[in-house]
């Protein structure tokens, strides 16, 4: 590990000042992912924010009863949350399907949104990694790339993001707060990270001297109360999605399907918000063939790159068995309301 | 008065003595002795090379050097030449053909992530910065890992200087085909396949494993004068010592005497030579796992004790988790074709099976991939075939059932394809082939495999199985069983132990042994409280200590087998000192008798005239009684002549799950049962059972070190990524016992449990799979991409 300065700010101002003064310092929240990165020389900041003293690590109630989740909320404490876990079911159940207990009793909500990919050639700096030294290549496109993406990839990059919680947020609408020197603004979930393209090393809309202090969630509806996440993987703990997807269902007096909200992780750089899926979902009917249609019209473009081809068919039949999981929830749901 | 056993203790289900220890913290590990010391000791950080073949072109360690808290950086450079003796006999965990890798005695790079340079430095931080600023240029030449291709290419002769598909150059000894020879055919088997009325051909690989035992390696070393001492993780402290001592060229009177086996050369130096103390000591007494990769003494072992003699002080060294899959061997990656032929009753007629195993370009790794073939099934014409592919890899190691594991997976999913040929039930394929001797003729000790068969059977619901596959549904899921025999060779070596008495009633027994989990110590303890007729809570048993009576290898299976009879035997002399210590005690109520008329029953000695307990003799003498005793063969028991093939037996039983939408595989119950003779305690040995069916089905469904094809590297070289069964993917699982104690093998009649725990389970959950899908997965590990 290279030599570092340590900081460990009390106030938002503090540690924006810090950021100001140090190009080049790097937050530091539950450490589940920098200080790995750190020892295996991946990462060398020459200072270090400590973030965790920042008033930042409470869920609060919203105006408009959605939820404000502090960046600083443990992945255990948000996926425990009674409201999490009865308003934005998807929420919970992706938070709880990521890492191992013991690295989600430290690993943050903002950080989680800043994980880095778990692509090999990236974690280790032997190789070369445009991420990491852009412009010396990539060499998992003809490496070993199983766990790469098939979607919004580039001649540059085809790593993803390995998130679970992300996924789910990114289904729900949430919104990124972020405070920096020249104040307050918010991002649309969505819109947060970036694909490769041609600067694979920016990863999100993120500046280097901006913090994220919450990530705030729209008011619950039934279809979030709904929603569920499905994350397929190689063990059933402590592994990567190979494909995931966050699903929620809202039906229509007729059944057919009123509104809809689907994301996918394991697939690209960034959680893959499928709004064209959701649009040729939304007032059709909710049935298997809908879903598997909508789930193939998402790999519809894909490019496998090998050893993850297997993801252009296992996309598909993921999003069938989220959509068909909600929608069993919803029929649930409007069956004990009947 | 003194404390008497009078129920038995072997047979009965004991909780481990350490356990209080080791959930405690207290149970102390080789990296974990730094408590011992203060800011004298150093600590030492390796350098590797991303380069997977060429030569050291330079290497600059001026920043590093530069850097705080840096004693000294180590490379081939400036590092001091050692010795390296060569011993008068290999020990058999080290390959007979080629020569140990000896980083910093060379500017060779044979594999990627080999060690070039040793960073010492104040602090372990301090190292591992420092070991970031030293710059390594190697002058790069083309490497080649790629097994597929490597295996066709022509067969070596023996003058070629390069690297080629070959035969093992040295096999060992085979007396009875337990050792590694290239070719064995009995019969006609291509006559007799092709005319066949069933056949199958199948090809199977299985990629590289890595042991990953959870403490990592680690080393502390220091010098007195020239004399070395050593915490190290292994299995074998006397190897470790003799090796180190090789090495450093210490005691040359001592490494030079020529003996037979290595395993009697330290009761010979201390008989011949009268030797008090040894010149180097390897004290290991908690091993945390190891399964195969402590069996030898690696690199960083001897590079850790020669910067501590360089430095004068003591020095540490921990391999991170990425350097254990480049430092302390792994699971060789193979290639193996399986032709089984049948006549229409589901008779084998012919059995060829062919293997290619990769071995580093520096030596020769050797295991017994295809020696259960020649065993398994009853066959009048077999053929086996084994050729070694070297690449640019370390050496391989063995990895718990080294060769079984992978030689019988590809049998056993070879019969269940049988199976389904003939169109019958998998298992009765199995029972029809139960053999009664193994294919030379010679008859086994003590075989219970068909009562095995009928338990697990019972146990798993196997009556209720339908034949097809694709047959049985549950909801989303695809449900299957799968059935797989299960071998392994049951092994002995001489041993020997110390037992003392005190006056306190109590007693010390003493054995160089390991326990990296099995429960040595509790199993020990047991004998010798049995043996002894004391309370287990008055027997003190210790191992892991050079300076303790020898102990073979803690490998094998055979720990239980070799140094429980010694334990036994030690413990058995001991009583016999007391006895005649008695007899001649005018204060004893034995005063008089016969040493010969006084037996020893419940901890009481009984004489023709009286009796009283061995303890209070011991009292009343008022100074510890010791013995020892050493015995076994010198050889494995398996090289020795005998009228018997030692082995054990069982089978093992998976019910599978596969998800048909998303080809996830999940093993929802396992049945285990083995005859592996007399089993010594039920509670360690089903833990170890159960501890070799989750390590299976790792091996089935997920463990795979990758290597990249351009790099040469692996890939996933992080517990994250290389994909090690968690709590959440281990079933359900039965352990059971069959059989009777094996008194052929040993005073004990227990063969060990080990490594046939593991053997098995993979091929079980494969054919389950298969059950289950219709789906053969013939590469290894069954992801859920070859099930979609």
């Amino acid at each position: 590990m290279t030599p570092f300065t340590y900081h460990k700010p009390a106030s938002v101002a503090d540690a924006l000042a810090l950021l100001a003064d140090r190009p080049g310092a790097m937050l530091l929240g539950g450490g589940t992912n920098l200080v790995d990165l750190m020892r295996k020389g991946v990462e060398t900041p020459d200072h270090l924010v400590d973030v965790q003293d920042l008033p930042l690590g409470e869920i609060s109630e919203t105006d408009d009863g959605g939820l404000r989740i502090g960046a600083l909320v443990s992945n255990t404490a948000l996926a425990a949350h009674d409201r999490v876990r009865r308003d934005y079911r998807m929420l919970s159940e992706a938070t709880l399907a990521g890492a191992s207990q013991q690295l989600r009793n430290r690993a943050t909500t903002g950080g989680n949104l800043l994980q880095r990919t778990r692509c090999y050639y990236f974690t280790e700096p032997g190789y070369p990694c445009n991420k990491r030294e852009p412009g010396s290549g990539c060499p998992a496109k003809d490496g070993f790339n199983r766990i790469h993406a098939i979607l919004g990839e580039s001649d540059a990059c085809i790593a993803t993001h390995p998130s679970d919680m992300c996924v789910a947020m990114s289904a729900l609408d949430a919104v990124v707060e972020i405070t920096g020197p020249g104040g307050d603004r918010t991002v649309p979930f969505p819109d947060f990270h970036l694909l490769p393209g041609d600067t694979p090393n920016v990863e999100t809309v993120l500046e280097p001297d901006e913090i994220i202090t919450a990530v705030t969630l729209p008011p619950p509806s039934d279809l979030s109360r709904q929603s569920v996440y499905v994350k397929v993987r190689d063990r059933q703990s402590y592994a990567f999605a190979l494909v995931s997807v966050a699903a929620g269902l809202a039906l229509g007096a007729d059944g057919q399907v009123e509104d809809v909200r689907l994301a996918l992780g394991g697939v690209a750089h960034k959680p893959w918000r499928a709004f064209d899926a959701e649009s040729l979902l939304r007032g059709g009917p909710a049935s298997d063939d809908a879903f598997r249609q909508a789930g193939q019209a998402i790999v519809a473009d894909a490019t496998g790159y090998g050893h993850n081809d297997f993801k252009i068919p296992l996309a598909p039949r993921t999003v069938a068995v989220a959509l068909g999981k909600a929608l069993a929830r919803a029929q649930r749901a409007s069956g004990d309301a009947r | 008065m003194t404390t008497t056993q009078t129920t038995p203790i072997i047979g009965q289900a004991t909780r481990r003595v350490t356990g209080p220890l080791k959930v405690s913290g207290q149970a102390t590990y080789a990296a974990e002795f730094s408590k011992d010391f203060g800011p004298e000791l150093a600590h030492g950080v390796l350098v590797t090379t991303m380069a997977a073949s060429g030569r050291i072109s330079s290497i600059d360690t001026e920043q590093a050097e530069a850097a705080p808290g840096v004693v000294k950086v180590f490379t081939h450079l400036n590092a001091p030449e050692l010795p390296y003796e060569e011993p008068v006999m290999r020990p058999q965990v080290q390959p007979q053909v080629g020569d140990p890798l000896r980083p910093l005695q060379t500017d060779q790079i044979f594999f990627s992530g080999q060690t070039v340079a040793v960073v010492v430095a104040e602090t372990l931080e301090q190292a591992e910065h420092a070991a970031t600023l030293v710059r390594v240029t190697v002058d790069e030449t083309a490497a080649d890992t790629d097994l597929h291709a490597a295996h066709q290419r022509p067969e070596a002769d023996e003058k070629q200087d390069t690297p080629r598909v070959s035969a093992p150059k040295k096999p060992a000894e085979n007396g009875k085909m337990t050792g590694r020879p290239s070719d064995v055919t009995v019969g006609d088997p291509d006559a007799a396949f092709e005319s066949a009325a069933h056949t199958v051909d199948l090809d199977v690989e299985i990629k590289t494993l890595v042991n990953h035992p959870i403490e990592p390696h680690a080393t502390i070393a220091w010098w007195e004068g020239n004399t070395l001492t050593v915490h190290d993780k292994t299995q074998w402290v006397d190897n470790a010592r003799h090796k180190l001592a090789l090495a450093f060229g210490i005691r040359q009177e001592e490494i030079d005497l020529k003996v037979d086996a290595l395993n009697t050369v330290k009761d010979a130096v201390e008989g011949v030579l009268g030797v008090q103390e040894s010149s180097v000591r390897v004290i290991t007494p908690f091993t945390g796992g190891g399964f195969g990769s402590g069996l030898r003494t690696w690199p960083h072992t001897f590079l850790t004790a020669m910067a501590a003699r360089e430095l004068d002080r003591p020095v540490r060294l921990v391999l991170t988790r990425a350097e254990m899959f480049t430092s302390v061997g792994h699971r060789p990656h193979n290639l193996q074709r399986v032709r089984l032929a049948a006549d229409a009753d589901g008779r084998l007629q012919s059995v060829i099976h062919e293997g290619w195993q990769e071995t580093s370009l520096y030596e020769e790794y050797t295991m017994n991939l295809l020696n259960t073939t020649r065993m398994a099934y009853a066959t009048p014409n077999l053929r086996t075939t084994y050729r070694l592919v070297p690449l640019n890899i370390q050496t391989p190691t063995s990895m718990r059932a080294p060769g079984e594991c992978s030689g019988a997976h590809a049998l056993e999913v070879a019969m269940d394809a049988l199976a389904y040929e003939i169109g019958m039930d998998p298992l009765e394929l199995r029972r029809r082939n139960n053999a009664t001797h193994d294919v030379q003729g010679t008859p086994f000790s003590s075989k219970h495999l068909a009562e095995a068969y009928d338990l697990g059977a019972e146990k798993i619901g196997w009556a209720d199985r339908p034949l097809a596959p694709r047959s049985m549904r549950d909801g989303d899921d695809w449900v299957g069983l799968g059935v797989s025999s299960t071998f392994y060779p049951a092994n002995r070596m001489k041993a020997s132990a110390s037992a003392r008495l005190l006056p306190d009633g109590t007693a010390q027994v003493h054995s160089a042994a390991s326990d990296m989990g099995p429960g040595t110590y509790v199993s020990m303890t047991m004998v010798a409280a049995d043996t002894l007729g004391l309370p287990l809570d008055k027997v003190k048993f210790a191992l892991g200590d050079s300076d303790f009576p020898h102990a073979p290898v803690h490998g094998g299976s055979m720990t239980m087998a070799s140094v429980g009879p010694a334990v036994k035997a030690a413990c058995e002399a001991a009583i016999q000192a007391v006895i005649e210590l008695a007899v001649d005690d005018d204060a004893s109520p034995l005063a008089g008798a016969s040493a010969d008329d006084v037996r020893l029953e419940h901890g009481e000695l009984i004489g023709p005239g009286g009796r009283e307990t061995l303890m209070a003799a011991v009292a009343r003498h008022g100074e510890p009684v010791e013995a020892t005793a050493s015995l076994g063969p010198n050889k494995l028991q398996a090289l020795m002549p005998s009228d018997y093939a030692f082995h054990s037996y069982g089978c093992v039983f998976a019910r599978v799950r596969v998800d048909a939408r998303t080809g996830e595989p999940r093993v929802e119950k396992v049945v285990a049962v083995n005859d592996v003779g007399k089993v010594i305690n039920p509670t360690t040995a089903a833990s170890q059972t159960i501890g070799g069916v989750v390590m299976g089905i790792g091996m089935a469904l997920m463990e795979e070190a990758i290597l990249d094809p351009n790099f040469h590297r692996y890939a996933n070289d992080t517990l994250a990524e290389y994909h090690a069964l968690t709590n959440r993917d281990a079933p359900e699982i039965e352990a059971h016992f069959v059989g009777e104690p094996d008194y052929e093998l040993n005073p004990l009649g227990a063969r060990g449990v080990g490594e046939i725990a593991t053997v098995g389970t993979s091929s079980a959950v494969v054919n389950a799979i298969y059950h289950a899908t219709g789906a053969r997965v013939l590469s290894l590990p069954a992801t859920l991409d070859k099930l979609l």
